[in-house]
């Protein structure tokens, strides 16, 4: 049965500003309500994004920018319908799964989710520990201090100071455009390759194909599901501002695709000089040697940034999740007193993952593969329950849920996931499949 | 002015201008009512996906077992 929303206007005072201009009203309205899309968008270029774009810039050139063309409505098309559920039930997706999906596949969303997170954690830190070293910074340094500042990012008992902090970082990720300017071909060869669909010189090999998979892979991942919707609803988004809340996803989405290409355009710039890719720390040096120690030192800053926006946004998608599930407050508008529990898991699994990277010995490289297969693995349960979920007519009613259409381009989406996680789970884990 | 603070109740806004108040300043919206909700009625096509969930999660993990018992037995 379909429910009926009712919105309480009660005679309470409220502060705000008042205009009178049209457009003036759309602008400031989307001012107060974007944020989350933007972030979780642009979180998504982290440690691991910056690895796989650049390395596909400096492999295969600008041959794959129109793979991210093709990204970028399937990526607004996911995080959209997190958008809708999170404004029309006001909680977030673990709390709707093991509301409506029952307690096996809600044990099985949060066990999968801690995981994942847990692991791409470790590699955001291991992107961390590299960049500090190339600095001259000891690790032992450097790991300690940016997870003191991550903790310190949500400490203010503010949403809105958190918010303003973050959409900070993302805006830093700009300098990626300056970049990939300094060092692009000719912009009619990146438009070119940008709109018409291409193969490099060897066509299809198993490293493309691997890289290919990769790219897919990094465009939408489980946390960026939980994290929107429990950022909206800790953020409060009111029904009136879907269509805002729609735009600021649409922006973030255009965003992260424009700095990815970006990345990739940089990448490209050592396969101009005739040099090889090893890491983005290496290609940061390299890239140095040709132009600069100040290209180099940008680079090196810009993977901090990469780093610190998705430790962030992953450990925090991490602790509201574990409110949810396991009912205590959970909100970056409380204080750490009055919300323990939800600042101690979002500082363990800072601490924890830091703590891992810094163990001598420590398997990191497993663990970077063991990411990419299990992120790989466990997507589309992630993107089928977001798909029931929007199904459900008696939880949503008719004003939230899918339409036809957005059926028909959602099942699509999650076909062709599985079967690229298929052949990423297989390639990964029986390397000579192909 | 372009624009001007407001503060105050919303029935006292003057006829032809706009309020613009920030989600965590307004009144506490209600939402969806699920307390009366138990488990989803899974259709059909629901169900079938939930089967298909299920099945590649077994092939997968134990795919993932696989390569796993592979690395112990080879070395990393």
């Amino acid at each position: 049965m379909a429910l009926e929303q009712i919105m309480e206007k009660e005679t309470s005072a409220v502060q705000g500003w008042v205009v009178k201009n049209k457009w003036l009203r759309r602008i400031l309205t989307f001012l107060v309500v974007f944020g989350p899309g933007l972030i979780v968008m642009e979180a998504d270029n982290d440690a691991g994004a910056v690895s796989t774009y650049t390395q596909a810039g400096a492999q295969y050139g600008t041959h794959l920018l129109w793979l991210l063309l093709v990204l970028l409505p399937v990526t607004y098309f996911v995080q959209e319908m997190v958008v809708r559920l999170g404004i029309a039930t006001g909680q977030g997706h673990a709390a709707m799964i093991y509301k409506r999906f029952g307690r096996w596949w809600g044990h099985f969303s949060m066990f999968d989710l801690q995981l994942v997170n847990f692991l791409t954690l470790v590699t955001e830190f291991a992107a961390i520990a590299l960049v500090s070293s190339h600095m001259g910074l000891p690790p032992v340094i450097g790991v300690p201090v940016a997870a003191l500042a991550l903790s310190f990012l949500v400490l203010s008992g503010s949403y809105r100071r958190w918010e303003r902090m973050v959409v900070f970082l993302c805006l830093l990720d700009l300098a990626w455009v300056f970049l990939a300017l300094w060092f692009s071909p000719s912009l009619l060869s990146v438009a070119h390759d940008t709109f018409e669909p291409g193969l490099p010189m060897h066509g299809v090999t198993s490293s493309l194909v691997f890289l290919v998979i990769a790219i897919v892979g990094t465009t939408i991942a489980p946390w960026q599901l939980f994290f929107q919707q429990s950022c909206i609803a800790d953020k409060r988004l009111r029904y009136a501002d879907l269509k805002a809340s729609r735009t600021d996803t649409f922006v973030g989405a255009c965003l992260t695709i424009t700095i990815a290409g970006c990345m990739m355009l940089v990448g490209n710039a050592l396969r101009r000089h005739g040099i090889s890719f090893s890491d983005p720390a290496q290609m940061a040096n390299d890239l140095g040697h040709i132009v600069g120690q100040g290209v180099r030192w940008m680079i090196l800053l810009l993977m901090i940034n990469a780093s610190m926006l998705g430790t962030t946004a992953i450990s925090l998608s991490s602790a509201w999740a574990f409110g949810e599930v396991l009912g205590f407050s959970h909100s970056l508008n409380l204080s750490p007193k009055k919300a323990l529990g939800f600042y101690i898991a979002y500082f363990v699994c800072v601490s924890a993952a830091a703590a891992i990277v810094l163990i001598p010995q420590a398997p990191l490289q497993l663990i970077i593969l063991g990411v990419q297969v299990l992120a790989g693995v466990m997507l589309p349960s992630a993107i089928i329950f977001l798909q029931l979920l929007l199904n459900d007519k008696e939880m949503l009613g008719e004003r939230f849920v899918n339409k036809r259409w957005n059926n028909i381009v959602n099942w699509s989406i999650i076909s062709v996931m599985i079967v690229l996680s298929l052949v990423l789970a297989a390639q990964v884990i029986v390397p000579t499949l192909f | 002015m372009v624009f001007k603070k407001f503060a105050g109740q919303r029935e006292t806004l003057a006829e032809g201008y706009h309020l613009i108040v920030h989600p965590l300043d307004d009144v506490r919206e209600e939402k969806i009512d699920m307390s009366h909700l138990g488990l989803m009625t899974l259709t059909p096509s629901a169900k079938a996906a939930l089967f298909v969930l299920r099945g590649y999660l077994v092939l997968m993990i134990g795919l993932v077992a696989f390569r796993v018992f592979m690395m112990a037995q080879g070395g990393f």
